[in-house]
């Protein structure tokens, strides 16, 4: 009989379940792409109820349940952060005395949310969920593994080292001098939203010059060679739970913070670019010391500043380490796979299998649907459809891609993580210059600085792009596009300055090309997603580009589709061309408005 | 794990609301006098102070604080974002 574990993450943000069957992941989702409320924290039923529908199992058949954190260790730092700031003394009374009246008591919250289970309830501790979700699916028999995040119960960083099924845990820096909360404090700086704007500003940053680095290195961060931490901590309000930073912070760099509609100006490219050099020198000490500590060159990382692609890539291209492995769902959504092999390793069966591939199943571990319950849907909205062979629709695909169509793909099963890696993702031609600022403001309605990743097929994509080793399969790798597919620029080109640069045809793929020459490459391979695979060929066929670009399949402030209903919203609501919903290829021109929404009217016209 | 953290926690379920502000009065005074709110930064080798386990290992957890369950849990109080610290 088989052993079922139930992972749960859930009351801080980005909510999630995963289903392991034996000791396998064979489900696992974020609750937002159910409740469609980006990052909900709320308890994870949609996610679970997914995850037993997928093995055809109720929730009295589940053996243990795994939650991602200890609440009565993260108390202890929530209790003695309020006695050591007792400035905001009845403030901070109260939040203390409403956290203990509900998340001290998440067994009992999981409980009431789980009708029908008697079994046992184990909690894992924040960074160990992290740690074992990047080194137990990962392809390494041993590993040095690095979580950096904001913060977990008191552990901000932490060194681990893995070897066949034990995980050892070595050295922690502790709250509050947090790696992640010194990137998102200058997030905050920058008017993006804190837990969520993080990609903003590592885009923003290649705009900039690092000429802030001395500043912030002698007020706001000091660090050692070990990568050891210390914030200057008067400059800081989130020991308060007020915000991250406050006025002294902004009198670090004479200006104040940037509010939400206020123009990104040159001086806030150079803030990003200074943080983000900053922010990759102290991760390359980390990297060194644990590196030192452990002896061992295979890295592998977790926790949402793991998800800085940008750093990523340049620790591989480092002399440190030799292999890189990144769980693709860092973030805290990825502790619940955590929770659930932590629980299984040290309760069940601590052996593990290791698979050269790595176990993440290309983190396709969300719901799929069928052809009859898409047409279901297509028919009841009336909707003007051609359903075809497998085989011919890539090479259809690809011809509407060439002609510089925008394609909505929904096939398969749903990523597990924050990208879009070919089940639901937005694609189009990377070798149009416009195509980004089109995607970014007729289709995304995001900002026009953001860049573009490609997706490449795996053979080929050392002749357009640097090494990244073995592959980037989950897009969490920065590299620099070949020097010989870059395009010669003029020198009025070069001295262009700010979002100007976004007008320069700088590559033979400009779409998916960095202001900096880099990219944010996903390699594909047969095994991992046949379609997407077929599709790549057939473009390469038909244009001699075996690249595409590849974008999540939502818009802007909303989280990435999840059913079919969904994608037939974001297909309507935007200015994308085509929509294949598994075999089934919808054109938007023959299309009646179903669906449409009042507020995307204005949007639509502007197309 | 049986920090002053916890201690304050089991006087709250204990001895009620009034107890438990005059036992976190009293802890700040204690650390006032004693000086013990320095922040140390750098590596540390003892998880969590002491209190998480250097290998892999979950816990069970008992209801410890038996006058508190009674606390009707409202869905809307856990989803509000007290951040960063909650």
């Amino acid at each position: 009989m088989s052993i079922y574990i139930l992972g749960i993450s859930s009351f801080y943000h980005d909510s999630s379940a995963v289903l392991l069957k034996d000791g396998e992941i064979i489900a696992a989702a974020q609750e937002e792409r159910f409740s469609r409320e980006k990052f909900d924290n709320s308890f994870p039923t949609n996610a679970i109820d997914y995850c037993l529908s997928f093995e055809g199992i109720s929730i009295s058949q589940i053996n243990a349940v795994g939650f991602y954190e200890d609440h009565h260790i993260k108390f202890d730092r929530i209790y003695n952060t309020f006695l050591s700031n007792p400035n905001n003394f009845f403030k901070g009374l109260r939040r203390l005395k409403k956290w203990v009246n509900t998340k001290f008591f998440t067994e009992k919250l999981l409980m009431k949310n789980l009708t029908g289970y008697e079994g046992p309830l184990y909690f894992s501790q924040h960074h160990m969920s992290h740690a074992i979700s990047a080194f137990f699916p990962s392809p390494y028999e041993e590993a040095t593994i690095l979580v950096i995040d904001g913060v977990g119960e008191w552990s901000c960083t932490t060194i681990a080292h893995g070897k066949e099924n034990k995980i050892k845990l070595i050295a922690e820096q502790r709250f509050p001098h947090s790696i992640g909360f010194l990137y998102s404090s200058f997030t905050q700086y920058l008017g993006f939203k804190v837990d969520s704007g993080e990609y903003k500003l590592m885009g923003l940053a290649p705009y900039g010059e690092p000429k802030f680095v001395e500043q912030i290195k002698s007020n706001i961060v000091s660090f050692d060679s070990k990568g050891q931490i210390k914030l200057s901590l008067d400059k800081f309000d989130f020991l308060n739970g007020m915000k991250m930073i406050n006025q002294k912070f902004e009198k670090v760099f004479g200006r104040p913070r940037l509010k939400e509609g206020e123009e990104i100006e040159q001086f806030h490219m150079d803030i990003a670019k200074s943080i983000q050099v900053v922010i990759e020198e102290i991760i390359y000490n980390v990297a060194s010391y644990a590196v030192e500590l452990t002896s061992c060159r295979n890295l592998v990382m977790a926790g949402g500043v793991a998800l800085n692609c940008v750093n990523n890539g340049k620790l591989l291209k480092s002399d440190l380490i030799d292999k890189l492995w990144v769980q693709p769902c860092s973030g805290d959504g990825g502790g619940a796979l955590g929770a659930a092999l932590a629980t299984y390793a040290s309760v069940f069966d601590p052996s593990r299998k290791i698979n050269i591939n790595d176990s993440q199943n290309g983190s396709y571990l969300g719901p799929s649907f069928s052809m009859e319950s898409i047409r279901e849907i297509l028919d009841a909205y009336q909707f003007t459809f051609v359903e075809y062979e497998r085989n011919n629709l890539a090479t259809e695909l690809a011809k509407q891609l060439a002609l510089g169509k925008v394609l909505g793909l929904f096939q398969g099963r749903m990523e597990y993580g924050p990208r879009a890696l070919g089940a639901r993702s937005i694609i189009a031609d990377p070798r149009d210059q416009k195509m980004q600022s089109r995607l970014n403001l007729k289709i995304k309605f995001r900002e026009s600085f953001r860049p573009f990743a490609p997706i490449v097929l795996k053979d080929s994509y050392k002749e357009w792009f640097e090494d990244v080793g073995e592959g980037s399969p989950y897009m969490l790798l920065t590299t620099k596009v070949l020097k010989s597919k870059l395009v010669d620029l003029s020198i009025t080109a070069k001295s262009k300055s700010g979002f100007d640069k976004l007008k320069t045809n700088r590559s033979h793929i400009p779409a998916v090309t960095h202001v900096d020459d880099s990219a944010r490459v996903q390699t594909i391979s047969k095994e991992r997603n046949g379609f997407v695979y077929d599709l790549l060929k057939s473009f390469e066929k038909e244009t001699g580009c075996p690249i595409l670009i590849n974008t999540s399949f939502n818009i802007r402030g909303e989280p990435i589709v999840c059913n079919p209903l969904d994608a037939l919203k974001c297909f309507m609501n935007t200015n994308m061309d085509i929509l294949v919903l598994e075999n089934y290829l919808l054109i938007k021109n023959e299309q009646k408005g179903q669906l449409v929404d009042e507020n995307f009217k204005d949007y639509l016209k502007n197309g | 794990m049986d920090r002053e953290s916890i201690k304050a926690v089991k006087v709250y379920s204990k001895y009620g609301v009034i107890i438990f502000y005059t036992f976190i009065i009293f802890s700040i005074l204690t650390r006032f006098f004693t000086r013990r709110f320095e922040v140390n930064h750098g590596w540390n080798f003892d998880f969590s102070c002491g209190m998480a386990p250097e290998k892999i290992q979950v816990r069970e957890i008992k209801s410890e604080f038996i006058n508190l369950s009674n606390i009707d849990l409202e869905e809307s109080e856990v989803k509000e974002d007290i951040y960063p610290l909650s």
